[in-house]
């Protein structure tokens, strides 16, 4: 696998961490349209992209998990490291339960109920913060304190 | 009926203004206590210049003003800075000061299989440490203590002939939270640990050795344990307050 990353590229969690964020995004947005535009497509698409999410985003934990005992961090980043592992779980186990729940109004048929919809709108929504924070601790780490940016000796 | 659709969408529409102007002002500025910890690390990175330039010119063996981080050398008398010989017997243990090659102090250590237990007075949550050691002719551990509350409770990084181990004793009962096989070093090491959350690493040399896990515990001391037979000697420890 290793073999497989560019140079520059101290481990795969970087090219993967875009996934989830995108993929969640565009779920969330799609579910909102479908708000608006009642078509089974869009429903359909939004449990499809949430499934792919939730695929992404375990994929993503699990290279965060081995990327962080790769790369050096400097101790005082540490704390920042710490918080975004656990806001990386929080986030997965987070849109695991709510595909999970979604697909099972799906399946009873009471995903399409104006109540339901608005509700799991905002479901996704509140886990849009989940991510956002996941994201920005990440980000930290990278553009802050300079985590991954040279290969740990 | 239709009135409720229209009602429901505007419901919606503002939901989602409400979430892109949060993300956008989450972004855009940096908030007032994030400012405030940059503005402390630079007063931080000031007050080690000028601390460092006292060691050599005193014999002063720690320094903690309140910034969150303490470093300790030797000092001429064993055990009169701030890590304190809370439990051994400073005349069975033999302690001398002397000079290293490279002119700093070195603090030996002699121990016949009994404990030495040295602590700083300050309490410290989120922390990391290092601590620079050397054997010699050493059978036993050398471990960095911290969250230490007594003896029955505190968490532990410890370096042993064949392992090293982060572990926790609580209410008596120790519990590994990793272990991993190493290698004893030979010339000067420098042992580090850090407490951050719920993750706790440990290093030797620089390089991660172990990563465990558990429930976060509310602040204690940190300081040194020394349990074996044979020389050790110590010549710097410090120990700094984690922030995000």
């Amino acid at each position: 696998m290793q073999n497989l990353l560019p140079d520059w590229a101290p481990n795969v969690h970087p090219m993967l961490v875009h996934f989830p964020i995108a993929i969640i995004i565009l779920a969330v947005f799609l579910d909102f349209v479908y708000l608006i535009w009642k078509k089974d497509w869009l429903r359909n698409s939004v449990m499809t992209l949430f499934a792919f999410a939730v695929l992404a985003s375990l994929v993503t934990y699990l290279s965060g998990r081995q990327a962080v005992d790769s790369v050096s961090v400097p101790m005082n980043a540490e704390l920042t490291a710490s918080y975004h592992a656990d806001w990386a779980l929080y986030t997965l186990l987070y849109f695991s339960s709510y595909t999970a729940i979604r697909a099972f109004l799906s399946w009873k048929k009471i995903e399409g109920k104006r109540f339901i919809t608005i509700l799991l709108f905002l479901a996704g929504l509140a886990g849009c913060a989940l991510l956002a924070k996941t994201a920005d601790l990440g980000g930290k780490l990278v553009y802050k304190y300079g985590v991954g940016t040279q290969k740990a000796k | 009926m239709k009135t409720s659709k229209l009602n429901l969408s505007a419901i919606t529409i503002t939901a989602l203004v409400l979430f892109l102007a949060g993300s956008i002002s989450s972004c855009g500025s940096k908030s007032a206590k994030e400012e405030n910890a940059e503005q402390t690390e630079e007063v931080e990175g000031h007050h080690h210049d000028s601390t460092e330039a006292e060691h050599h010119d005193h014999a002063e063996a720690s320094d903690n003003e309140g910034s969150g981080s303490i470093m300790w050398m030797p000092s001429e008398q064993p055990f009169s800075g701030q890590l304190k010989l809370v439990e051994g017997d400073a005349q069975k243990l033999n302690a001398a000061t002397s000079s290293d090659s490279d002119g700093s102090k070195v603090l030996s250590l002699s121990l016949s299989g009994e404990r030495a237990l040295l602590l700083f007075d300050d309490t410290f949550e989120d922390l990391g440490s290092n601590l620079q050691f050397k054997t010699d002719g050493f059978q036993g551990q050398v471990a960095i203590v911290h969250h230490y509350i007594d003896d029955s409770n505190y968490d532990y990084l410890s370096l042993t002939n064949t392992s090293m181990q982060l572990g926790r004793k609580e209410n008596g009962k120790d519990k590994v939270l990793n272990k991993e096989e190493n290698k004893w070093p030979l010339d000067w090491a420098t042992l580090t640990v850090s407490s951050a959350g719920e993750h706790y690493k440990g290093s030797l040399n620089g390089k991660l050795v172990n990563h465990g896990h558990g429930e976060t515990r509310s602040g204690g001391r940190v300081g040194i344990l020394l349990e074996g037979k044979g020389k050790v000697m110590l010549k710097m420890m410090d120990v700094m307050k984690l922030t995000e």
